[in-house]
């Protein structure tokens, strides 16, 4: 699987070989540090809860056209979105 | 003499009973104020009344109309469910409001909703919560949670909402009318506040197909029309899939699938699981984005704040990887599913409609599987852009709504609106679905 996060642990998160409480003190409370209240602990279990459940919906959904999808950025993307619903932006 | 018995029920009743003088023009305006306001105390969903002048000469001059408190107004910024907004001079009508007027249409108010429209009930911190006007026990479902009590109770013809990952569905589900999601981007959505740039639509609830049209026929004037023949209609039989094969709604659901469905489609589930994955990758991330600083400040409620934890703790690759995968899913899922029918009939709701005390915040009931239910078969739609049509098909044996929703290809919604003429045809009658309030007179 490519790598587009810039981030090892979070590669490794998403393949599975980092944990999720890694992941979280690693990446995650730093990305919080901001917050004028930090997550309670009931707040910090949900959001663990759904990385596992989005980490195990990208490995079903996501592995398996990975390869056809890396070359494209999201602005394109967007614009062929746009183009199949016979839309414009 | 009464608003009951003057203002016609629909639209195009309306219409035809100011050209014929069965009304005049005064009284119809008079009366629609009157009952605005009347209701509004009764039901607790206006957040602030609006004195629009009526016009006279235009196509729907005399219609009275209410939206959800997301779009800006004139001289007025939305209050988005926070608050009852605030002046600002330099604010204009937003366009699908706009639009509305300019064809005739005169807004009479904003109406309450879910605060930031991230929530899939009513409930608010700071301002009323609306009451169902089907059973005030019941929950009213969010977040254009205004628009719904409003059509249903009688209040307004129509009313625009947004629909983010269910938000015009789950409100008419729950109060029993009729609410069309848009495709993605086909309704001008300037001057409306985004929430999720990639998954806001703007939507109509409304009590008739016909009402629905007349308001999509002005907000999006080049759809394709709908077929002369008639239309060709499977559906996706969910419950066993989701655990909720028994029951008095599959039973109800499956009784509507028998008449109006010409075959089973197979093969839907995969595209609901990875749809449903991506629009919960695309909503926390877009609302960590959107609502960044109310977060980072602690003013954001309990949805947004926990939407935007969880934004901001999944891995960049997740929502990159959710867009990219947009275009072929649709494509995929347009060619697996569209081949052979024109529109596709699926549950809206996998359990009876829940009460308050079972899924607003803090309830002493408090059911996840029962707040789960109100929008687990929404959001996916959302990701692959398409229209949907909430459409409520009877009772169950407590009296509660029960509703189904139905699918077309992108920029079909006049053949949703089509199918769904024919089931409120069968059901309701040409007239539409009758207002609650008027049903508690009888």
């Amino acid at each position: 699987m490519p790598s587009n996060s810039g981030s090892e642990i979070e590669q490794g998160f998403i393949d599975q070989k980092v944990d999720v409480k890694t992941y979280w003190n690693e990446v995650v409370v730093p990305r919080l540090a901001d917050l004028q209240r930090l997550p309670t602990e009931h707040e910090a279990i949900r959001v663990e809860k759904a990385l596992n459940r989005l980490r195990s919906g990208f490995m079903m959904c996501c592995q398996d056209t990975l390869m056809h999808t890396q070359t494209q950025t999201q602005a394109s993307a967007s614009e062929e979105f746009l183009q199949v619903l016979g839309v414009s932006s | 003499m009464t608003h009951k018995s003057l203002l016609a029920n629909t639209i195009e009743g309306l219409r035809l009973a100011l050209r014929a003088g069965n009304v005049s023009f005064e009284e119809a305006c008079e009366l629609q104020h009157q009952r605005f306001a009347e209701m509004a105390q009764s039901y607790g969903c206006v957040i602030r009344q609006i004195d629009e002048p009526w016009s006279r000469d235009l196509p729907f001059a005399g219609v009275g109309v209410a939206h959800k408190d997301i779009f800006e107004q004139d001289g007025y910024l939305p209050g988005l469910g926070r608050d009852r907004g605030s002046p600002d001079p330099a604010a204009t009508l937003a366009a699908a409001p706009a639009a509305l007027r300019a064809s005739g249409m005169t807004q009479l108010g904003t109406l309450s909703m879910a605060e930031d429209a991230c929530s899939a009930t009513a409930y608010t911190r700071k301002l009323p919560v609306p009451l169902n006007p089907v059973d005030q026990t019941l929950a009213v479902g969010g977040s254009s949670s205004g628009s719904a009590v409003a059509v249903a109770c009688g209040m307004v013809y129509a009313s625009l909402g947004t629909d983010t990952a269910g938000s015009v569905r789950i409100p008419s589900m729950t109060c029993g009318v009729m609410g069309l999601k848009t495709t993605h981007a086909l309704v001008d959505r300037t001057g409306m506040t985004i929430v999720c740039p990639s998954l806001d639509s703007i939507g109509v609830l409304a009590r008739s197909s016909s009402d629905l049209r007349s308001v999509i026929n002005i907000l999006a004037p080049a759809l394709p029309n709908g077929s002369e023949r008639r239309l060709r209609v499977g559906h996706w039989d969910a419950f066993d899939a989701m655990g909720s094969g028994a029951g008095e709604i599959a039973e109800l659901v499956r009784c509507c699938f028998a008449q109006y469905s010409d075959k089973e489609v197979q093969g839907v589930m995969p595209h609901f699981e990875c749809a449903s994955h991506h629009v919960q990758v695309m909503m926390s991330s877009e609302v960590a984005s959107t609502q960044s600083e109310r977060i980072r400040a602690d003013l954001a409620c309990e949805e947004v704040r926990q939407l935007g934890l969880t934004g901001r703790a999944l891995p960049a690759d997740f929502y990159r990887q959710s867009c990219l995968q947009r275009p072929g899913r649709l494509q995929m899922f347009l060619d697996e599913v569209f081949g052979d029918i024109d529109v596709l009939m699926l549950p809206l709701q996998l359990q009876p409609l829940p009460r308050t005390d079972q899924v607003y915040p803090g309830a002493e009931a408090f059911s996840v599987s029962a707040s789960l239910s109100m929008h687990r078969m929404c959001g996916w739609i959302n990701y692959l852009g398409l229209p949907a049509l909430a459409m409520p098909i009877g009772r169950d044996c407590n009296g509660r709504s029960v509703s189904i929703q139905m699918v077309a290809r992108p920029r079909h919604e006049l053949s949703l609106l089509q199918v769904g003429e024919l089931i409120q045809n069968d059901l309701y009658g040409p007239d539409g679905i009758v207002p609650c309030e008027f049903k508690q007179e009888e």
